[in-house]
């Protein structure tokens, strides 16, 4: 249950996701995947998390979805807490319906034990035993939430990248989870399907979902994350605001995408050919800017 | 993939809506059945043939026998050229063709192991055409089977067209690069690691983040499931089912007695 308000992220509240001093290490290898995160994820907020290939990004996400230690084995330190309950405590099946994850390959997600796209978002749900009146009324809920109704009965792998994107999202939505771990959600999508998907995540975490995503492209979901957390070798080397955390990439070197349209504003900026005091994450907010600089 | 379906009488014929478990068992009958019990595997061999009409019925005999004909065929002339003039032959037991040597005892051991194979594969194919890997890991998880079979069976079945995909993907890539796929057997034969090497190893690392989402699915949770659309069995299957258990150990059993006793 969500016990904060969404951007609440001053005041003093239990954290949601918590990692504390966590370092891990994957087996038989020697330098850590996550070195000494600290980090506290209030309920309800947006967190992206952003890096190059090799971060530490998906490591992060298995961390919080509970994979890490329960599935991945290794050497691990610190503590992870969900909901301020240390995720070692509690067992995988505990962590399901709180905790969603999508993984990086949507494909590798689904159950293959479906024949229509509906039985595989019951394929969780069935495994937990939840009752079938219940599993149909989510289903249908779920199908429309994301869009997805015309490929209710369709084989899952007979899908294309972002159809089955959007049906391993849902299978993951149908849960109702808590809190949501994305690995690259939008990387297989055309720009319908991206902009579907982030309209959705906006929607989810307006009612209060946790929303975590990791990037390598953050800037197209600047404009609803409250947080993100960059990554470097597995260790955070920023934890701001988007707008700050925006100028702080323009300026160092993370390996995470920028888009050129910024560059080109922090360089007009630095020239005063554009007017504002903060970065700009939205369009509109980018045409802002020139037109003020325009007028003065 | 080997299951084939599309029309509505295909999947209302009684051959698909059989559970799969059932057929699991009565194709585990039959198999035992061509392999040991004493004589020549008849009783496999009528089975199947009764099976045909089914088959006609469902609208897949010509596939089934074209397909089967494709599976057997040059197993039965390997072994047929093998037995009838390759094997050390007696004087009695010997015609000769012109000026070819034909061993009868040789031939007659191979219609032997022809009818045994023949049998095996009729039998699997008739299952594996009929059964959709879905239903049959859904139906065998509905009864408590252990995660682990059911994971083997879903891993294998999703690393199918995964394979598939990740080869013509690598092909293409390294033929990109300039690596000769095509022309002589020498050539095809060097183009072979830089191809086979990326393939499998994208498929370990495939099947490692496969399993993890298995995991978050719950597949390994113990406890009570449910069903959103339970496999509907007849009322005999399960009298099929306990028959075939029975002619089963009876099988095992009569084999048993003849090997020690």
């Amino acid at each position: 249950m969500c016990m904060y308000q969404r951007r609440n992220l001053g005041a003093m509240v239990m954290a949601s996701v918590h990692l504390k001093e966590f370092s891990y290490s994957y087996p038989f290898t020697s330098s850590p995947a996550l070195n000494t995160i600290d980090l506290m994820i209030p309920s309800g907020s947006f967190v992206l998390v952003a890096g190059a290939g090799g971060a530490g990004k998906t490591s992060f996400c298995y961390s919080v979805s509970g994979l890490i230690p329960h599935f991945y084995k290794g050497q691990s330190e610190g503590t992870v807490c969900i909901n301020g309950t240390d995720i070692t405590n509690v067992t995988m099946h505990d962590l399901t319906g709180l905790v969603g994850q999508v993984f990086q390959n949507p494909h590798n997600q689904l159950s293959c034990t479906a024949q229509t796209v509906r039985e595989e978002l019951a394929c969780t749900m069935e495994n937990l035993g939840i009752e079938s009146e219940v599993m149909h009324r989510r289903i249908q809920e779920t199908l429309g939430m994301c869009g997805i109704e015309h490929l209710a009965e369709r084989l899952p792998t007979s899908l294309s990248g972002g159809q089955t994107q959007c049906v391993v999202l849902a299978s993951v939505l149908v849960l109702q989870p808590d809190i949501l771990v994305l690995d690259e959600p939008l990387s297989q999508l055309d720009p319908h399907g991206r902009q579907l998907i982030i309209e959705l995540l906006k929607k989810l975490n307006r009612e209060g979902k946790t929303i975590i995503v990791a990037t390598v492209n953050p800037a197209e979901l600047f404009h609803c994350a409250d947080k993100v957390v960059v990554l470097t070798d597995g260790a955070i080397v920023c934890n701001d605001t988007p707008r700050r955390a925006l100028r702080r990439l323009l300026t160092a070197s993370s390996g995470v995408l920028v888009p050129e349209i910024l560059r080109m504003v922090a360089q007009a900026q630095r020239q005063g050919c554009w007017s504002g005091d903060e970065m700009p994450i939205t369009l509109d907010e980018i045409a802002e800017g020139f037109r003020t600089w325009q007028q003065t | 993939m080997l299951y084939s379906t599309g029309s509505t009488e295909t999947e209302e014929s009684l051959l698909y809506r059989l559970c799969p478990v059932t057929k699991l068992f009565s194709a585990v009958v039959i198999i035992l059945s061509a392999f040991l019990l004493p004589g020549s595997p008849n009783g496999g061999v009528i089975i199947i043939i009764l099976l045909l009409p089914l088959l006609y019925k469902a609208g897949i005999l010509i596939k089934y026998l074209k397909t089967l004909t494709v599976f057997l065929l040059s197993f039965v002339i390997f072994i047929l050229l093998i037995y009838t003039f390759f094997l050390p032959v007696e004087a009695t037991d010997s015609v000769k063709l012109l000026t070819i040597t034909v061993n009868v005892e040789g031939a007659n051991r191979a219609f032997f192991i022809i009818q045994r194979v023949a049998v095996l594969m009729a039998t699997l194919l008739l299952f594996s055409m009929t059964t959709s890997p879905q239903r049959l890991v859904k139906d065998l998880y509905s009864r408590n089977c252990h995660p682990t079979i059911c994971y083997i069976i879903l891993s294998s079945y999703g690393l199918i067209p995964m394979m598939r995909d990740r080869a013509q993907a690598i092909q293409q890539s390294q033929k990109a690069r300039g690596l000769e796929i095509e022309g002589s057997l020498a050539q095809r034969i060097r183009s072979l690691l830089p191809l086979i090497t990326p393939l499998v190893i994208s498929v370990f690392s495939n099947v490692e983040e496969r399993a993890a989402a298995l995991e978050v699915k719950g597949f390994r949770l113990s406890g009570p499931k449910s069903s959103l659309n339970p496999i509907v069995e007849m009322r005999w299957e399960g009298l099929l089912r306990l028959l075939c258990v029975c002619i089963s150990a009876g099988i095992l059993g009569q084999w048993l007695w003849r090997q020690y006793i």
